[in-house]
């Protein structure tokens, strides 16, 4: 199925002599949604201007539909972008501001009727035509801003950062939405965001950035589980990183009498581990099962967040732990227990940051 | 002579230094009907310092009696020398009608005018015109002592004063702070004044008066014309300026004594014929036109000058020419030779 | 990598690079270059080398120069100072105090920005002069305020309105909640006042006072009306020009009354503004109540505020007065001999309204494009273009007029006596102004607005008229309303470039008041008013905008 309609290939960018972006290379498949993570500064917005042609990289090269762009004014590169603030024509009416793009194309009038009228209906904005974005919620600006990248059928569709202006309820029935109509439209879309929790949700692919370095790309799930750099397993979600020294083996030595299973083969010398809280399980009695590390550890204190009981634990080394119960009934662990967690959750992180 | 152009392109729209486009005075009648040649269909084109309405009415009558067309571009005397000088070679024009004498006496030794000997010249007394026949008079300034009467009458009299009309009047220190001209180092009215002074009483004498009257004078003026105004306004009691400024508010209805007083320094205004100009014969008859009375006429009405031709009507109330006190011996050129070291030595007083 | 670089791609050769993808871009910053490579930079040489070094050593020998300079001064800084004094206290308590009549006095204060400032010395000789309406014909007095007297209360009157102006945009700027906040840490009173609002104020209030004092100190046609033998440097070089026809001496006192407003500038620019707390052209920041002053203070403020508001009406009165009656003081029968031979018989206020809806209409594109240009674009020289888009708030009308002419007399462009020329020199004296409102406006707009019409598809050329320009309507208009008003006001910078087919109606007010006939001088003066107010109305019904001239 995959066909490759974008692609970055070895970007760099500098801001005076700082380097903002290093060697940034990553494929974007047809249809794909795929999301730009990281947290502020990592250059994720940069990159998106990129593609968008309102910087430009000081090397390397951007494909995008056959065409090598990243000397192509942005007008010419048909990338339609929503923007933060949606950046909407305050002396436009929200018709005015979705023709806009069909105008410059000089598209006739009876076309340009017809697909405004297409994508105000697609964002569920029919009968707000004659409106400015000012007598708008901001809600309805978003679609607004939406529609006017949409009306464009562009090559690929930029995001940046599209909710975060939107309150916490609002923005998850908007994600839903935008992501139907994506797969609908069957849209390329880029999507900018530190949100990690939008960025799994919605996405195809993510990249995950940090400091202007491409840390992973992968389908959701292989960010979450499979993190290759310590960074995108801490950035993503909240997970327990251990030190452990490899040997070439499934087993890594963690301290002097205590040996983990890893989920692969751990190399020679200190790499880190990723054992996700939700992966850990208590229990006031050791159970010993062949896929389970077992390790026995104190309770420090525990916090009640609704669906799930969080401990912060103690092993015998002094490092802290923190261990997610779901649906944990009216028990509460105290004092000396013991930490369970298979060993296919038991992650071999590959490189250091 | 480019910077006399610009100084002048300014002045002309700011009239504020007034008196620098001198209006031409008539000719005795021109013996004259017969030299009404035809000109019909044939044109002249003249750059003009005089007033717009002066020069209209001159071109109107010209026309009347010869039927030549006239075009003319108004232009005043700094202008016109610096545009004259600078089309030397290839002349647009025929004449140059207004300007005071020494400019055109200028024109005269850089070579950019021509002579012409006139039939009428001896319309004109001698020393109204070029004896090499470059340039003619056309009209007379000459400076005057007004003095606002109504307040004369009223603030004045009482105290025994006569009416001011010598320069020995205006020391007076009843006068003190009541007396105002212009400044000569910026106006050439106020210049006509000091030096033809220091011609007539000689330098020391000149230098000395003019210490005690500047002790008396409340302002010096950068406008030769602000004087009449302000004085027949009742700011000030009395002017030192041209005569036909102080008419201009006087027939105005603020009535001034006007008195042109003894060895009074005036100025003239010319017409000079242009080398090379594409018009010649009809230049020549302009020239004969400005030296007939009718002419004359048109000046005196429209500037309230003293017209050359003595046979021209008299601005009323004035005298003629021929009567009037004027200092006959005032010498332009030297005037001009010397203005800067006399201004350096006026401002010392 | 495919290529190794280091660092960002910058300097002009980048920059150009890329411009290159933009002709249109490229085209438009090369005109402005060449525009004004001719009129702002090459005038400026030219007026610099035009004096000989003879010229210059006879300027500085002679007493007259010291005079003039010592005059220029001591003048514009016993000027800007009272005007700044009485400027404060009327600014202060249009912010800071609840009295009576507020929008009446905010109105007044403004209405003598409507005339060009000789007519305050204009009212000032009918009404104090030696035969002034109050000091003769009530009075009785035999008074001469002609000189330095004169001209300090006529130059406070005519400053009084842009001290006022600037200082309230400055009071505006500052944030109630400091205030509120000295309040709640026990402040009161003039402790607060003097440690908090003052305090604040200070970098802008210095701001306003240099621009109050560029202006004075270039001032031209009070000190010609009332200075009289007080002869400041603008009239010298004004009276060494046309009246002793000495060209090279005019620009030597040009130059020289270029250098303190040039100083003044880079003061201005380069410090103040760097360490301002609010700057001078400041918005209002919310509608928080200010603190009030104690009720004794508040009604000082008013009597100076109505002293203020009355002597502005006396001026206008007077002025209308002599417009309308035959000869006001003597003989009351009412009159439009005067404002017919000032007015519908003169060409000028005609040729005053052309030269300022065109001078209006340039510099708004102008300040639009430049600001446009200078925030939103890379380009080699932007600072350059900046700079000298601004420099023209520091020099004198008479030094632009000077200059001008002097490029202009002759050569290829000859352009001394014409239109053109007018306006140029009306737009360069503007084009600070336009260019200012227009940075203001459109900082305030986010940069995504435009990239957002670029991502559209729209190139440079389109993006700019579809999308700034209409979003910029409102620094627009104002930008167009006050460089009419100015334009149609100025008269320094005019004084050297009409001719006698281009003359206007300011240098007309000038001349006439200048040789005593103060009636016709008063009628034109009303029928400038009439015709600015007319031109507003005109304007407000065509760009159906909301501005009010009494908010500029």
């Amino acid at each position: 199925m995959s066909e490759t309609v974008m692609e970055l290939k070895h970007i760099n960018k500098f801001f005076g002599s700082t380097q903002v972006i290093h060697d940034v290379n990553f494929k974007v498949q047809k249809g794909d949604f795929v999301t730009l993570l990281g947290p502020s500064g990592c250059g994720k917005t940069t990159i998106l201007r990129m593609i968008a042609g309102f910087y430009e990289p000081d090397s390397g090269e951007i494909h995008l539909a056959g065409r090598q762009i990243e000397r192509v004014p942005p007008y010419a590169r048909n990338t339609a972008m929503v923007f933060q603030e949606y950046a909407l024509f305050p002396h436009m009416t929200v018709f005015e501001n979705v023709a806009y793009g069909l105008r410059v194309r000089h598209t006739e009038d009876s076309v340009v009727k017809k697909k405004v009228g297409e994508a105000l209906e697609l964002m569920q904005l029919l009968g707000m035509e004659d409106r400015y974005p000012n007598q708008m919620s901001g809600g309805q600006q978003q679609r607004v801003a939406v529609a006017r990248a949409l009306v464009m059928q562009p090559d690929v569709l930029l995001l940046d950062e599209p909710l975060s202006n939107l309150d916490a309820k609002l923005r998850e029935s908007v994600r839903v939405e935008l992501r139907s109509i994506q797969q609908k439209m069957g849209l390329t879309t880029i999507y900018v965001t530190h949100d990690q929790q939008e960025a799994l949700s919605m996405s195809d692919s993510v990249i995950v950035l940090q400091k202007g370095f491409l840390r992973q790309q992968g389908k959701p799930h292989e960010i979450y589980f499979a993190p290759r750099t310590p960074f995108v397993a801490d950035f993503i979600g909240t997970t327990n990183l251990i030190k452990v020294n490899g040997d070439d083996a499934l087993l890594v030595g963690y301290d002097e009498d205590t040996v983990l299973q890893a989920d692969a083969v751990c190399p020679k010398g200190e790499h880190t581990l990723s054992i996700r809280p939700e992966s850990i399980r208590l229990s006031e009695k050791p159970s010993p099962s062949a896929t389970d590390n077992i390790m026995p550890v104190t309770v420090v204190r525990s916090m009640f967040l609704g669906e799930k009981m969080r401990y912060f634990v103690q092993d015998r080394k002094g490092q802290e732990w923190i261990a997610d119960i779901f649906d944990p009934g009216r028990k509460i662990y105290e004092g000396e227990v013991y930490m369970l967690f298979a060993a296919d959750r038991t992650h071999v992180i590959e490189e250091d940051d | 002579m480019k910077f006399k152009k610009v100084a002048a392109a300014c002045l002309t729209g700011a009239c504020l230094v007034g008196a620098l486009g001198c209006g031409g005075g008539g000719g005795d009648k021109p013996k004259a009907d017969n030299n009404a040649q035809s000109l019909k269909g044939k044109e002249l084109v003249m750059y003009v310092s005089f007033h717009e309405d002066t020069a209209k009415e001159l071109s109107k009558l010209f026309k009347e009696k010869t039927g030549c067309e006239v075009k003319f571009i108004r232009l005043p005397t700094g202008e016109a020398v610096a545009r004259l000088q600078a089309e030397k070679d290839a002349p647009k024009a025929d004449l140059w009608l207004g300007g005071t004498v020494d400019a055109h006496e200028l024109m005269k030794q850089k070579g950019i005018t021509t002579p012409y000997k006139s039939k009428f010249d001896e319309n004109l007394p001698e020393k109204y015109r070029d004896k090499e026949g470059f340039w003619k008079g056309t009209y007379v300034e000459t400076l005057s002592i007004g003095v606002n009467e109504q307040r004369f009458e009223k603030e004045f009299k009482d105290k025994g004063l006569k009416m001011p009309e010598t320069l020995e009047d205006l020391l007076n220190p009843a006068y003190k702070g009541e007396i105002i001209m212009p400044d000569p180092a910026k106006s050439g009215t106020g210049y006509t004044f000091v030096s033809s002074l220091v011609q007539s009483m000689g330098e020391e004498k000149a230098l000395a008066y003019l210490k005690q009257l500047k002790g008396s004078v409340a302002q010096l003026t950068p406008s030769g014309f602000t004087p009449a105004q302000k004085c027949g306004a009742g700011e000030f009691l009395i002017t030192v300026n041209f005569l036909s400024d102080q008419t201009l508010v006087n027939n105005k209805g603020q009535k001034l004594h006007r008195t042109v007083f003894k060895d009074a320094g005036w100025s003239l205004c010319g017409v000079s014929k242009l080398k090379g100009g594409a018009h010649s014969a009809e230049a020549d008859a302009f020239i004969d036109f400005m030296l007939s009375k009718e002419a004359g006429d048109i000046l005196v009405k429209t500037t309230n000058g003293i017209a050359c031709n003595p046979k021209s009507a008299v601005p009323e109330g004035l005298k003629p020419l021929n009567e009037l006190p004027l200092f006959d011996k005032y010498d332009f050129a030297q005037a001009g030779k010397v203005k800067d070291e006399l201004l350096a030595k006026f401002a010392a007083l | 990598m495919t290529e190794s670089v280091s660092r960002e791609k910058s300097g002009w050769a980048a920059e150009l690079k890329v411009l290159t993808r933009e002709p249109q871009i490229l085209l438009v910053i090369g005109i402005l270059f060449v525009l004004f490579a001719c009129f702002i930079i090459y005038p400026f040489i030219k007026i610099i080398l035009v004096p000989s070094a003879s010229d210059w050593a006879a300027a500085f020998t002679g007493k007259e120069f010291y005079e003039a300079f010592w005059h220029t001064m001591a003048s514009s800084l016993l000027a800007t100072t009272s005007a700044m004094v009485l400027g404060f206290m009327y600014a202060y308590a249009m912010n800071y105090t609840e009295m009576p009549c507020k929008r009446f006095f905010q109105v007044v204060a403004l209405l003598p920005t409507m005339a060009p400032s000789v007519v305050s010395g204009l009212a000032f000789i009918m009404l104090f002069g030696r035969r002034g309406f109050i000091t003769w014909n009530i009075l009785g007095l035999k008074t001469d305020l002609y000189g330095w007297f004169g001209l300090w209360v006529v130059q406070t009157i005519a400053f009084f309105p842009l001290a006022y102006i600037t200082i309230s945009g400055v009071l505006k700027a500052i944030s109630p909640n400091l205030e509120l906040a000295a309040q709640n840490l026990g402040a009161r009173g003039f402790y607060l006042f003097r440690t908090v609002t003052l305090k604040l104020a200070t970098p802008g209030l210095a701001s306003a006072f240099l621009l109050v004092g560029i202006s004075s100190l270039a001032d031209f046609g009070n000190p010609m009306l009332v200075g009289a033998n007080y002869h400041v440097l603008a009239t010298e070089a004004y009276a060494q020009v046309v009246g002793a026809w000495n060209l090279p001496m005019g620009a030597v006192l040009s130059v020289v009354l270029v250098v303190p407003t040039l100083l003044v500038f880079f003061v201005q620019r380069y410090y103040l503004e760097k360490n301002s707390y609010v700057t001078v052209t400041g918005k209002p920041v919310s509608g928080l109540n200010r603190v009030t002053v104690s009720p004794a203070v508040r009604w000082m403020l008013f009597g100076v505020c109505l002293f203020i508001a009355l002597t502005i009406l006396l001026i206008i009165g007077v002025v209308f007065m002599f417009a309308f009656t035959r000869t006001f003081g003597y003989d009351y029968t009412f009159t439009m001999d005067y404002f017919v031979e000032g007015v519908l018989q003169s060409a000028s206020m005609k040729n005053s309204w052309i030269a300022s809806i065109a001078t209006a209409g340039i510099t708004t594109v102008l300040g639009i494009l430049l600001a446009f240009l200078t925030l939103r674009r890379r380009f080699p020289g932007r600072a350059v273009l900046d700079f000298l888009a601004m420099l023209p708030v520091s020099l004198p009308g008479t030094f632009i007029g000077l200059a001008l002419i002097m490029a202009f007399n002759s050569g290829v462009v000859e352009l001394t006596g014409t239109l053109t020329i007018i306006i140029i020199g009306m737009t360069l004296r503007q084009l600070p102004v336009g260019y200012r409102q227009a940075v203001a406006g459109l900082s305030q707009i986010d940069k995504s607005m435009e990239q957002a019409s670029t991502n559209l598809g729209a190139d440079s050329a389109r993006t700019f008229f579809k999308i700034v320009v209409p979003m910029l309507k409102n620094a627009l208009s104002i930008s167009l309303v006050y460089s009419f008003m100015k334009s149609m006001n100025t008269l320094s910078t005019v004084i050297f470039l009409i001719s006698p087919e281009w003359n206007l109606a300011s240098v007309n007010i000038m001349s006439l008041a200048n040789q005593g006939f103060l009636t016709v001088a008063s009628a034109t003066a009303v029928g400038m008013m009439l015709t600015i107010f007319a031109t507003f109305g005109l304007a407000k019904l065509l760009l159906r905008d909301q501005i009010n001239i009494f908010d500029l």
